[in-house]
């Protein structure tokens, strides 16, 4: 065999068993450092391969990284990693190292040497160059600035993927020969942030500025534009709710500024917050709320709007939350006797104030008249028997109530109560009398008379009754007659005034002289002279003494004055007492008066002839 | 008495409103010895005033005896000017006993005390304004037969009065101003309530003025005329007649008062 193929059977043969080894991503961008992986494959190699070296002499190797079983050694230019195994059935065994790459013009390859048990390869890293700079956006203030503000902050975000940021600037003046400022901007993440004093630049005032950023390779971005000073804040007015609001109710505000177009706006209740919206410069908005998880009465609700540069204004407005109707109470007579009238009253609340109140009473409308909470009204029914009352409201919210009572309409019996007499002294015996007008058909025959001495049942006699009782200690006393059918009391009330004797209006005083005197009360004896030596022996003053008889007494009180007995009045001043019974028995005198004065005055017979007596001297002649 | 004779005495019976004059001027001369002779009881002023216009209505009941024993015919030109004089004392009372009232309702005290005894009770007042008023026929009958009752009365002791049953008109007209007095002290709507009742109070007042002359006639006619004699039964049928016309005003009376004045009284107040 000749020498040229047998090396060639050789290099075949070994390049059939020798490991594989490859380098990942194989790039790195100028001025940064990069890791790099490399991926030996030994599957079915010739031998186990315990040693890797990287030999970098163009690419300064910054780090490697450190597996167990494996003694890693680094510097800047060679990466190994040895007395460790890689058998011939691995097909990936990943070995890290960082590289890190020259300032460039171009794209540029550089050679690294990989080695590896008794093989060796040449792989090549590309250096990446970086033409772009880096890009800034978000940048603030935008458009519009807060005038004379010396600590305004400017920001802006500054991002190069490739090669970093190193650093940025915000420079500003007055757009025109004015000097620059410039401050050094600090990041935070990707945020470029500085303060920048724009004292000087007042209400409606312009400043050019620039934001300037570098990446690493030392490429320049940079971002320009106007700003405008605004020094007014915005102007917030509320339409409503102005005075309350229920569960679902329309927040509407109007938000302006001189300048910004548009403003960020905030509701709130209370503190806590319903809603933020961006709103158009000048126009009105209007956001729905559900406040149903808010507590019944007094809240205040604001409205706070900003605009462009951070000027803010609030309104504020308070009032009522109104999530439950009215309530309702309804003051009535359980049971109204027949064509009587009762007097309804019904007590309504509400958080908010009412928009209506009516009631019913079967169907028809009653009048009610107004008295802060209450409503007042009568009720009154021709026929017995069960009605409704049905109060209905609704306040100004919307809530709506409906109550409803029933009342029994039980016949009007009519019971009258007359003292005779109705004023008088204690011990005196007081009649206690009246009758029953009934209204139908009853079952009841007794009544009850209550007097200061006690309760009295009185059978009825027809429809009459009457009971007697003593006059009790001085005072005024209310006598009470009760009739009772089906449940329902009937009363007839009456007063009564029981004088005391010795309370005079007048204390008698007497001339001295031994006579006696009339007074308005009555007459007053004179007094009489007493025995030192007797005591007196005071008359009882429920036993008035007559005047001017008797025996002689150690005390006068005056007469009592008595009040004058009803008198024949005429009924015409008596518009407030119509009624009682028909005086038939007047009827007819008056009629049997008037045919007898009518028949006899109209009877055409003449008088009686005298059979021409001269009646002339008629007892003179002594016949 | 005195008064009239100063002036021609066809004054009085052709001028109704100095009757009214004279009978007012009557009703303080009245007060005056009232209050002389009898301190504190107001009735005597009644009774004192009567005493005062019979003499002067006793010389007209005379000339009217006279006229109505001549016949019946044409009645109100008969009775014209008796009714005027006896219209024209009861306004003059009236209005004496109103002035009285108003300065002092102690002028009236006893008409008071009755009215707050049984018509102006507080109870009663009460009763009528907290309860629906209905008016009805029946308390037109009600109404009627106790006036018919009082006119009765009025018509009896006339017979023996004579002119004297003046004083029942005078009783009427102290009553009346008495109750004016009332509305007056109880609302500030008396005014209107003191005009509504002029409208039951002056048919009610004319028919007992009818029967108080119908009375009074009959008394003289029993009097100067013979028993069943042509002129006697004139007198009767005059007296029939001033009856069935006071019976119809005091009816009409009761219907105003319950179909008017009641109701009226009733919203106004309430």
């Amino acid at each position: 065999m000749k020498t040229p193929t047998l090396l060639l059977i050789l290099l075949l043969a070994t390049t059939a068993y020798a490991a594989t080894v490859t380098v990942t991503p194989a790039t790195v961008y100028e001025t940064t450092t990069a890791w790099e992986q490399l991926d030996v494959n030994n599957y079915k190699g010739s031998s186990i391969i315990t040693k890797i070296t990287v030999d970098s002499p163009s690419l300064t190797i910054t780090d490697a990284a450190e597996y167990l079983g494996w003694t890693q050694t680094q510097d800047a230019d060679t990466a190994e990693w040895k007395n460790g195994t890689i058998e011939t059935n691995v097909k990936d065994a990943a070995f890290e190292f960082q590289v890190s790459a020259p300032n460039v013009t171009s794209n540029s390859t550089v050679p690294i040497t990989i080695t590896y048990g008794s093989g060796s390869t040449v792989l090549n890293v590309t250096v990446l160059n970086d033409a772009t700079p880096p890009a800034i956006t978000g940048v603030k203030p935008n458009t519009y600035a807060r005038a004379n503000n010396a600590a305004q902050l400017v920001s802006a975000n500054i991002i190069d993927a490739e090669t970093s940021v190193s650093g940025a600037t915000y420079t500003w003046n007055d757009c025109g020969s004015g000097p620059d400022s410039t401050i050094v901007l600090t990041k935070s993440l990707d945020t470029y942030a500085g303060t920048a004093n724009f004292s000087g630049y007042s209400e409606g005032g312009k400043a050019c500025y620039k934001f300037t950023a570098k990446n690493n390779p030392g490429e320049t971005g940079t971002l320009t534009g106007e700003l405008l000073f605004d020094g007014t804040a915005p102007n917030v007015s509320i339409s409503s709710p102005t005075t309350f609001a229920t569960e679902t109710t329309d927040f509407k505000f109007t938000a302006s500024d001189n300048i910004a177009t548009t403003l960020s706006c905030e509701i709130k209740l209370d503190s806590t917050t319903l809603d933020t919206v961006n709103v158009t410069n000048g126009t009105t908005t209007t956001l729905t709320k559900n406040l149903t998880g808010f507590t019944e009465g007094s809240h205040t609700w604001t409205a706070t709007c900003t605009d462009g540069v951070g000027l803010s204004a609030t309104k504020a407005q308070a009032i009522m939350l109104d999530t439950a109707p009215p309530s309702i109470i309804i003051d009535y007579t359980p049971s109204i006797p027949r064509t009587q009238t009762s007097e309804l009253k019904t007590t309504v609340t509400d958080t908010v104030g009412l928009a209506s109140v009516n009631a019913t009473f079967e169907g028809a409308a009653i009048v009610l008249t107004k008295s802060g909470d209450v409503y007042k009204g009568t009720i009154s029914s021709n026929t017995t028997g069960t009605k409704t009352i049905v109060v209905e409201t609704k306040d100004d919210a919307g809530h709506t109530t409906t109550k409803t009572a029933t009342v029994t309409i039980v016949p009007n019996h009519i019971v009258t109560l007359t003292l005779s007499p109705d004023s008088t002294t204690t011990g005196s015996t007081i009649t206690a009398s009246g009758t029953i007008t009934k209204d139908g058909n009853t079952t009841s025959t007794e009544v009850i008379v209550k007097t200061p001495s006690g309760n009295t049942t009185k059978t009825l006699s027809g429809s009459d009754y009457s009971s007697t009782f003593i006059a009790p200690d001085p005072g005024t006393y209310i006598i009470t007659t009760e009739f009772t059918e089906a449940g329902y009391t009937y009363k007839a009330l009456a007063t009564l005034t029981v004088r005391t004797i010795s309370a005079a209006p007048e204390p008698p005083v007497f001339s001295g002289d031994g006579a006696g005197e009339w007074r308005t009360s009555g007459y007053v004896k004179p007094p009489e002279p007493q025995a030192p030596t007797t005591p007196s022996n005071p008359v009882t003053p429920t036993q008035p003494q007559a005047h001017g008889t008797g025996p002689a007494s150690q005390q006068y009180v005056p007469l009592p004055p008595e009040s004058p007995r009803s008198a024949l009045t005429p009924k015409g001043t008596g518009v407030f007492s119509l009624g009682g019974a028909v005086k038939w028995l007047a009827i007819l005198l008056a009629l049997a008066l008037l045919i007898g004065l009518g028949v006899y005055s109209y009877n055409r017979r003449g008088p009686k002839e005298d059979g021409g007596i001269d009646w002339n001297g008629y007892f003179k002649d002594g016949s | 008495m005195v008064l009239e004779q100063f002036l021609d005495r066809r004054i009085i019976v052709k001028h109704a409103f100095f009757v009214f004059l004279l009978s007012a001027v009557y009703v303080f001369v009245a007060y005056a010895a009232q209050t002389l002779f009898f301190p504190e009881q107001s009735i005597a002023t009644v009774l004192l005033v009567t005493i005062l216009l019979v003499p002067s209505l006793h010389h007209i009941i005379i000339i009217e005896e006279k006229i109505e024993s001549n016949g019946s015919s044409h009645f109100w030109k008969r009775h014209r000017t008796i009714i005027k004089c006896y219209l024209g004392a009861f306004l003059g009372l009236l209005a004496g006993f109103l002035i009285l009232g108003m300065v002092d309702q102690g002028t009236l005290g006893y008409q008071i005390k009755q009215l707050s005894q049984e018509h102006l009770k507080p109870e009663i007042i009460s009763t009528f304004l907290n309860q629906p008023y209905t008016p009805s026929m029946a308390t037109v009958a009600a109404i009627f037969s106790h006036n018919i009752m009082y006119l009765l009365v009025g018509f009896v002791l006339s017979i023996f009065y004579g002119a004297g049953a003046i004083f029942l008109v005078a009783y009427n007209a102290s009553f009346f101003a008495a109750f004016v007095v009332e509305l007056y002290s109880k609302w500030s709507v008396a005014g209107q309530l003191a005009g509504v009742s002029l409208l039951h109070l002056l048919p009610e007042s004319a028919g007992y003025i009818l029967t108080a002359i119908a009375g009074a006639e009959i008394s003289r006619a029993l009097i100067h005329e013979k028993l069943a004699s042509y002129p006697f039964k004139n007198v009767l049928r005059n007296c029939f007649l001033l009856l069935v016309f006071a019976v119809l005003l005091i009816l009409l009376a009761a219907v105003v008062e319950t179909y008017v004045t009641a109701p009226v009284f009733h919203s106004i107040i309430r």
